[in-house]
């Protein structure tokens, strides 16, 4: 193979990803390496369309070189579950680190960061495609997929969290403080081992981005801000730390996601996802998402109340949501072959 | 076996010798078939072990023959899956989609498990069961007052997929019945004709592994008529360089993989080949030994020439003159191909000869009015190069196929049945069984029992109207039994409807032109097989198949007996025993009898194994016979006595006519042709040499037609114009997915497949105002249907196509037909027409396989054959399948699938076609050498000197004689403003 290669010319699949590839093609047509060169969607010539190739397939038509005309449906794997998921961990993550780094609204913040590690948890389950085998994290550890990585992580995230719960309600302070300092660490984590299990995803060119991890833990702060400040309308302290904290992190979060979306994208594919995610596919979420992360900003700096953090806090998870959402979704929504 | 050629190796030894298998090559060795451990997939990932007795079977899916290999769970009896059986010379351990695909159809939830019999009208939906008893009796009775009448063509056996090789031919020999119809002329009679004219024999076998050059008319790599065997046999070609030319208007699959696409406008082919022959005259390219020793070019310049002295050299100039007017440029302007490419192309052939393979047998053939010229122009090109039954050339495919005898073959029967066999086609290949409805119309006979086999022609054939209106009436139509392993559009207008087994559930004998060998398949029911391996008796296969599905071998043996109750018809006799004197033959011991003592080497090798020849067929599922069969033409032939060297060609002819066993082709006197005075075996014809002039033709009518040529189709481009509309249809293309009609019941094939848009090309998409996804109306002669368009680059511009096989409908929502694959409908007649609105297409269903109620889809395509009307060529019979549509967007009202057919248009349009033929008026019914089925002895081919006759001869003959060929596309034209009101 090597003698007939180093003479003829020949064509590998995705050569930017730079993997060693096992098959090289002679001769090959262009677009039947390249799917980003394949468009259609609107009619198969003997089947009808699955729907999820309807979707992925029209965005490519207009530049499109060649046409699909018979595939089977590739739904996305991932989907509302995985996006609540993003959010509830987030929560937790975020409320851990704000407990934390800033030692306010204690209680609220461990009780916040098991419920939302207890939602995750569910969501994680519920996403598996065969729930029953959950168990499997625990009877059959492994260390080489930030999946199975990722569920030791909320392991320790949710012990230390209910930890320096028990130990806020019994009035422990000393080891609430001590553990006040792990509850950083470990929610920083918490929230950055998705960052790891996205980029895991190497078919995935949307999700390789280098701001990913920084990202996910703005996210988190956003979340844990958030979720926070809607709480300080029944009486939770620390508003004006997490005023600041949640309009911090909202534009840090919107820098972030003007960059990744409107930067520089390194392959087609990323290129592709992005402009799907903003305009041919999840535009309106995307903006939808954008508008509440923006609300997340603006609301608290109009004016100092609890009524302005809370509804800036809930715009904001729910501008959250809707951009993970999109996000989760269009990085899958470019076809692979 | 000469050096240089590809040998034909069986799956087993197609790795390099030492070179272990691996992989989709890999197949569990024979000797350990009677136990066989895999792990089940079903149970993963934990390893359950599941035994199985692995049973070798033949596929029944396609004409193809392939092997399978059943794997049958030793503990449960099940059929767990079916993959190749790398033991079949012909398939060698591959399979396409549908040969695993059985098994859907034997674990189908929809499946006719027991006999039903009609309650209530035809046609009604009403169905009891009844016992296999009770059937055999009713029709054995009914058959016994027809034999003893004397009126035995009163039985029709009417075949769609025959799936067997010589035992209908027998039992229907036994009732001394002319009582064979087939499906043949809406499939291949173009091509038959074509060949048959030529050379004797109707088929071709190209040798395709050893072809240099191979001309394809149509996607035979994806969808021919053999097309498995074929396929890997042009792979293997193609990996060692051979080039492929393919004609075609789609950008098929194989056109994609071809070096050449030639998308010639339809009906046109001729053209182009008749302009190969030519470069090849003109430029000295052609095998002039190989033409003067085997062509009968005395007998064209005597009829071309008169008064030219028979000098080969003369016969070169007389035939550069009949061809001088078929230039490049010509068939450029006919075809729209380029004329430098048609050169290019010739010469390539040329340099390849005499490995020059081509291949036509539907397609163009069928589509068109003169199609069978395009068959004969094709041929003339493998002739002229001297491509064969040469190593990469094209053989007849008798050297390819065979046929063992059977134990104690009736003599041929004295019958002459009207209905399949009209005087106005006396060189029809077949039965005219399209025009079978439209005879009944007539009044020309009645039907008292008549068995459709594996036939839906309700579906399939065109005019399908015309079949439900004869099939509904019963003064027409007595007795009707479907014999079909899944309902159909058909059965539910039959009587009885007789359940029947799949590939893995019955007996047959098979064997095909795969390649340049023959050998002999052997279908079994492997349930039945492994039972009785297991110790497990089996007097009928019903009882080891599911429910009461039984197979025909065993129905016609019990049928025929029983109507024959104590022997006083003669018919009985041929159904005793050959091992038990006086009682009744078992299948198995007919097989058993044919594999001892008509099968050349199976004794020897079933000995070599200690096996018997029935237990070595039992076991491998099928044989060898022969490999490398070239040139057989060449063979010297002695015992000379009692013959004479007679006519132009040195015919050696016998002094003697023997009338009372007619071959099934060739004449039944001469035996060779004396080439540079030798005496050799020659081909079927009557002068044995391959005959450019066909004296044949031209006695029976059709002198202009007498050598290959070209006339205008009638969908010829001069016949249509796109300002108004008008279109060419092109509805015949098929999908390595789809069996014709018996796909429906095989899930995983109609996940695959299941919609047919019509294609149309991006500048007529803009003229009609249609785009992908929306809705067109396709106006017929009769009719119209409403079908979703799909615009493409892969249709040549002027022609619009949609694929056979979809477009199955139902009329009740539970029963009817399978609910995979079929929309329900509504069927409403009034006014003389019929009109079809969908109620709904596919949908998700309760039943015992999870899989029915995950459906996804929901296009079950439209039923466009109904709305065609017949077209049958005057010559070869064929149902012309291309036609003149108008095609048009959707009007206000229409709905998707929505069909009308008007009646009285169909029988119009019947009696314009009816209206080219030149009937026979002198001695005879039909040239006596002609291939037929079932063929009766020489009196019964004398024509009657009845009114009929005395009408035709009455004609001014000469005047129908005397119609040019390409003028007999206009007499048929039609003009879709004049039927349907102008565009608007």
């Amino acid at each position: 193979v090597r003698k007939l290669i180093d003479v003829i010319p020949h064509e590998v699949r995705a050569p930017e990803q730079g993997t060693g590839p096992n098959v090289f093609y002679l001769g090959a047509e262009e677009a039947s390496l390249d799917p980003l060169q394949v468009g259609g969607g609107d009619g198969f010539i003997y089947s009808e369309v699955p729907a999820a190739q309807k979707e992925k397939l029209a965005p490519l038509t207009e530049e499109a070189e060649a046409r699909a005309m018979h595939d089977i449906d590739h739904p996305a794997p991932w989907g509302w579950k995985v996006s609540s998921y993003f959010l509830t961990k987030g929560i937790a993550a975020g409320a851990m680190m704000l407990a934390g780094v800033f030692a306010i609204a204690q209680v609220l913040a461990g009780v916040l960061a098991l419920a939302g590690i207890a939602a995750t948890g569910l969501f994680l389950v519920a996403d598996l495609k065969q729930p029953r085998r959950f168990y499997y994290l625990f009877t059959r550890p492994q260390w080489r997929s930030w999946l199975a990585l990722g569920a030791q992580v909320i392991n320790v995230a949710s012990l230390v969290a209910f930890a320096f719960t028990v130990c806020a309600v019994l009035g422990w302070d000393g080891a609430r403080d001590v553990l006040g300092w792990v509850m950083v660490p470990a929610g920083a984590l918490l929230a950055a081992y998705t960052a790891f299990l996205f980029n895991q995803c190497e078919g995935r060119d949307l999700w390789q981005s280098r701001l990913l991890l920084p990202h996910t833990i703005v996210n988190a702060v956003v979340a844990g801000a958030g979720a926070m400040g809607i709480a300080t309308l029944f009486g939770a302290e620390g508003a004006g730390t997490l005023r600041w904290a949640l309009v911090a992190s909202c534009a840090v979060s919107l820098v972030l996601i003007a960059i990744d979306t409107w930067g520089p994208h390194p392959t087609g594919q990323a290129k592709r996802a992005a402009l799907n995610l903003w305009r041919d596919r999840f535009g309106t979420q995307f903006f939808a998402g954008v508008a509440g992360l923006a609300a997340g900003v603006i609301l608290p700096l109009v004016g100092a109340g609890t009524g302005l953090l809370a509804a800036g806090g809930l715009l904001a998870l729910i501008g959250l949501w809707l951009f993970e959402d999109a996000w989760v979704r269009a990085g899958q929504s470019v076809p692979l072959s | 076996m000469a050096t240089g050629v590809r040998p034909d190796l069986p799956a087993d030894q197609l790795a390099v010798a030492g070179e272990k298998q691996a992989g989709l090559r890999r197949h569990p060795p024979a000797e350990q078939w009677d136990s066989w451990t895999e792990n089940d997939p079903a149970a993963w990932p934990r390893k359950v072990p599941r035994e199985y007795m692995l049973v070798p079977t033949v596929c029944f899916n396609c004409e193809a023959a392939c092997g399978l290999l059943a794997y049958v769970d030793r503990e449960t009896l099940e059929i767990r899956k079916l993959e190749g059986n790398p033991h079949h010379p012909g398939s060698r351990g591959r399979n396409c989609a549908k040969g695993p695909a059985t098994i859907n159809q034997i674990t189908d939830p929809e499946r006719i498990l027991y006999p039903m019999r009609r309650k209530g009208a035809r046609g009604g939906g009403e169905w009891e069961r009844v016992s296999w008893d009770h059937v055999l009796d009713t029709f054995a009775e009914r058959m016994h007052e027809a034999f003893k009448a004397g009126t035995p063509n009163d039985v029709c056996y009417f075949v769609g997929r025959p799936g067997e090789d010589g035992f209908a031919d027998r039992f229907l020999e036994t009732w001394g019945a002319d009582g064979h119809n087939s499906h043949t002329n809406v499939c291949s009679s173009g091509g038959r004709a074509g060949y048959g004219f030529w050379c004797g024999t109707d088929r071709p076998s190209p040798d395709y592994a050893n072809a240099k050059f191979v001309l394809l008319c149509s996607a035979h790599l994806e969808s021919g008529h053999y097309f498995n065997p074929h396929a890997q046999r042009l792979v293997e070609a193609k990996l060692g360089g051979t080039k492929i030319a393919v004609m075609d208007p789609r950008l098929s699959n194989t056109a994609s993989r071809a070096d050449y696409w030639l998308p010639t406008w339809p009906g046109t082919e001729g053209a182009l080949l008749l302009a190969i022959a030519r470069v090849l005259l003109e430029e000295d390219l052609f095998n002039r030994d190989f033409v003067r020793r085997w062509v009968n070019w005395r007998t064209y310049l005597r009829h071309r020439a008169p008064g030219a002295e028979p000098t080969f050299e003369n016969f070169v100039l007389e035939l550069k003159r009949e061809y001088a007017r078929y230039t490049p440029e010509y068939a450029e302007r006919e075809t729209g191909v380029p004329a430098g490419t048609i050169v290019e192309v010739a010469r390539e052939i040329a340099a390849a000869a005499p490995a020059f393979a081509s291949h036509i047998w539907r397609a163009a053939a069928a589509g068109n009015l003169h199609g069978w010229q395009i068959t004969r122009s094709l041929w003339l090109i493998n002739v002229l190069t001297g491509s064969v039954g040469t190593e990469g050339g094209v053989s007849p495919n008798a050297w390819n196929k065979f046929i063992p005898a059977p134990w104690n073959k009736p003599s041929p029967h004295n019958q002459w049945n009207e209905l399949s066999w009209p005087r106005e086609y006396p060189l029809a290949h077949n039965e005219m069984s399209f025009l079978y409805p439209h005879f009944l119309h007539d009044g020309r006979g009645t039907q008292p029992v008549l068995f459709t086999r594996v036939l839906n022609p309700i579906w399939t054939y065109p005019d399908g109207y015309s079949w439900l209106r004869a099939l509904r009436d019963t003064d027409a139509v007595g007795l009707h039994a479907a014999l079909t392993p899944t309902w159909s559009e058909t059965s539910w207008w039959a009587d009885y409807v007789l359940p029947m087994g799949h590939g893995p559930e019955r007996h047959d004998t098979h064997s095909y032109e795969t390649h340049s060998g023959r050998w002999l398949g052997f279908r079994q029911p492997v349930r039945r097989v492994a039972m009785e391996r297991l110790g497990q008796p089996v007097e009928f296969t019903y009882e080891a198949n599911p429910g009461e599905v039984w197979e025909e071998g065993e129905f016609w043996i019990e049928v025929s007996w029983r109507a024959d109750p104590d022997g006083s018809l003669g018919i009985r006799k041929y159904y005793e025993s050959p091992y038990r004197p006086g009682e009744k033959i078992t299948l198995e011991e007919y097989y058993r009898w044919m594999f001892e003592n008509s099968v050349p080497g199976l004794p020897e090798k079933a000995e070599a194994e200690g096996l018997t020849p029935l237990g070595y067929m039992r076991r491998y599922g099928a044989v060898e016979v022969s490999r490398g069969d070239y040139a057989q033409h060449e063979a010297e032939v002695d015992g000379l006595e009692g013959t004479d060297v007679r006519g132009a060609e040195d015919t050696v002819t016998k002094r003697v006519l023997d009338g009372s066993h007619m071959p099934l082709t060739g004449r039944p006197d001469t035996i060779a042709t004396m080439v540079d005075g030798v005496p050799r075996k020659g081909f079927n014809t009557p002068s044995r040499k391959l005959e450019l002039y066909s004296e044949t033709l031209a006695e029976w009518g059709w002198e202009r037609q007498a050598t290959p040529g070209y006339a205008r189709s009638h969908v010829h481009h001069s016949l249509i114009d796109h300002a108004v509309g008008e279109y060419v249809l092109l509805p015949t293309y098929r999908l390595p997915t789809m069996i014709h009609s018996r796909s429906g019941n095989a899930k995983y094939l109609n996940e695959l497949s299941h919609a047919h848009p019509l294609l149309v090309c991006p500048g007529d998409a803009e003229r009609i105002g249609l785009e992908t996804g929306g809705l067109a109306r396709v106006e017929t002669e009769i009719g119209w249907f409403v079908i979703k368009a799909l615009v493409t680059e892969g249709i040549r511009p002027g022609v619009v196509a949609a694929s056979h096989h979809m477009g199955r409908w139902r009329l009740k929502e539970d029963k009817g037909n399978e609910r995979w694959s079929s929309a329900l409908v509504d069927m409403a007649e009034a006014n003389g027409g019929v009109t079809f609105r969908r109620v709904h297409g596919v949908q998700p269903f309760e039943s015992d396989d999870p899989s029915s109620g995950k459906i996804w889809w929901s296009d079950a395509g439209v039923h466009q054959n109904i709305t065609f009307p017949v077209h049958p060529d005057p010559i070869s019979g064929m149902h012309c399948w291309h036609q003149k549509v108008r095609v048009r967007p959707a009007q206000p009202g229409d709905r998707y699938a929505d069909i009308h057919v008007d009646f009285e248009k169909a029988r119009g349009v019947y009696r314009k076609w009816l209206g080219l033929t030149r009937p026979a008026t002198g001695a005879l019914r039909r040239p006596i050498w002609l291939f037929r089925p079932v063929k009766p002895v020489l009196d019964a081919y004398a024509l009657p000197d009845d009114d009929r006759t005395l009408a035709f001869r009455g004609e001014d003959f000469e005047a129908r004689r005397s119609v040019d060929p390409d003028r007999l596309a206009e007499l048929v034209d039609w003009s879709p403003a004049e039927v349907w009101g102008p565009l608007g």
